[in-house]
């Protein structure tokens, strides 16, 4: 069973209005302040789906699947966070480094210094 | 004194209160600001999210009952009791390693399930429920864990934050008598502080009402046990 604080977070009103709150500084909430515990947990779960649907928008997903189908189920969304913060470093780490943009490097060198 | 641990006893239930609680109709009353009101037999009652004088009311208690605890021979501090029950065969640090070594299981299979294609629901559903298995082997533990401790300095302390702080911010609406109105008028509604002291909040039969306001202030604020 999904929890409803999780399903209230990722629906399109709640997301629609976290973006016009980013954008726009529309209150979520009536206190604008001194938030509540369940205030803080649903801010994290809005800004946590926010970033999943960003990530499904950008394609950004290699192996691990995500979905807006998947996205509904809450094992799946854990499964998929999970996998996500456990390759992060992996990933980085296999990624090759490149100069595709072309922007030459530079090195600052103080000038009583000489270049090695 | 017994007072205090029947309260304690409501506080346990919100565990299956929370469970209950799964219209999203509801959720959306509860967070749009810091006051949660509710009603019991008839009348209106609310809590709040604490102020910081409020905050530093319950700090200055909990302070003064700590120096009360730890001057009671009757009562251990959290590792006195664990080096106690070590000496009886049970190895609370070994229990806090084993919740750990769960979670690590649990992140296992999750690792695992994510690269799953949708369609191969059977396999998913297998995992599932193979991380809830996990989960309330973990909650078993925990449960345990928490009775094994539940007399510890640091666990009695706790727990009287917890009635204090719900003592601090429960009000109840009543009439405000000191303002003049016509006879066919009503009188306005205020908001004032449920119980005047402590004690007698400790002394309150309302069960209900304990139970209520503790439940609707876990909403609010960040408590272990609350």
């Amino acid at each position: 069973m999904n929890n409803p604080l999780r399903e209230l977070a990722r629906s399109e009103y709640a997301q629609n209005m976290y973006r016009a709150s980013k954008a726009n500084g529309i209150k979520l909430f009536e206190n604008e302040s001194n938030l509540g515990r369940l205030q803080i947990v649903y801010l994290s779960f809005i800004s946590l789906y926010d970033s999943i649907y960003t990530d499904i928008a950008s394609d950004m997903l290699e192996d691990a699947v995500m979905d807006m189908e998947r996205i509904e189920n809450d094992f799946l969304v854990d499964c998929y966070l999970t996998y996500k913060r456990k390759n992060r470093g992996k990933k980085e780490k296999r990624k090759p480094k490149t100069n595709a943009r072309g922007i030459p490097s530079i090195s600052f060198v103080a000038p009583n210094k000489k270049r090695q | 004194m017994s007072n205090e641990k029947s309260k304690e006893k409501l506080s346990k239930e919100l565990a299956l209160k929370l469970q209950q609680l799964n219209e999203k109709e509801q959720l959306e009353g509860l967070i749009k600001d810091n006051k949660i009101p509710f009603e019991v037999k008839g009348i209106k009652y609310r809590v709040h999210k604490p102020t910081n004088a409020e905050g530093l009311q319950v700090r200055k208690a909990r302070t003064k009952k700590y120096i009360e605890l730890l001057k009671d021979d009757t009562y251990m501090l959290r590792e006195q009791l664990i080096d106690l029950y070590k000496g009886k065969g049970v190895d609370i640090k070994q229990l806090e390693e084993d919740i750990k070594e769960i979670n690590l299981q649990i992140e296992d299979i999750q690792e695992k399930v994510a690269p799953i294609p949708t369609e191969s629901k059977k396999l998913i559903s297998n995992y599932e429920q193979q991380v809830k298995d996990l989960i309330q082997k973990q909650s078993k533990i925990a449960i345990r864990l928490s009775e094994l401790l539940e007399y510890s300095v640091e666990n009695e302390i706790l727990e009287f934050s917890n009635l204090y702080l719900i003592y601090s911010v429960l009000e109840k609406e009543i009439d405000d008598v000191t303002v003049e109105v016509k006879e066919e008028d009503n009188y306005p509604k205020i908001w004032v502080k449920c119980f005047k002291t402590y004690e007698d909040f400790l002394n309150s039969d309302n069960e209900t009402l304990i139970l209520e306001a503790t439940y609707n202030l876990s909403m609010l604020v960040f408590k272990a046990k609350i």
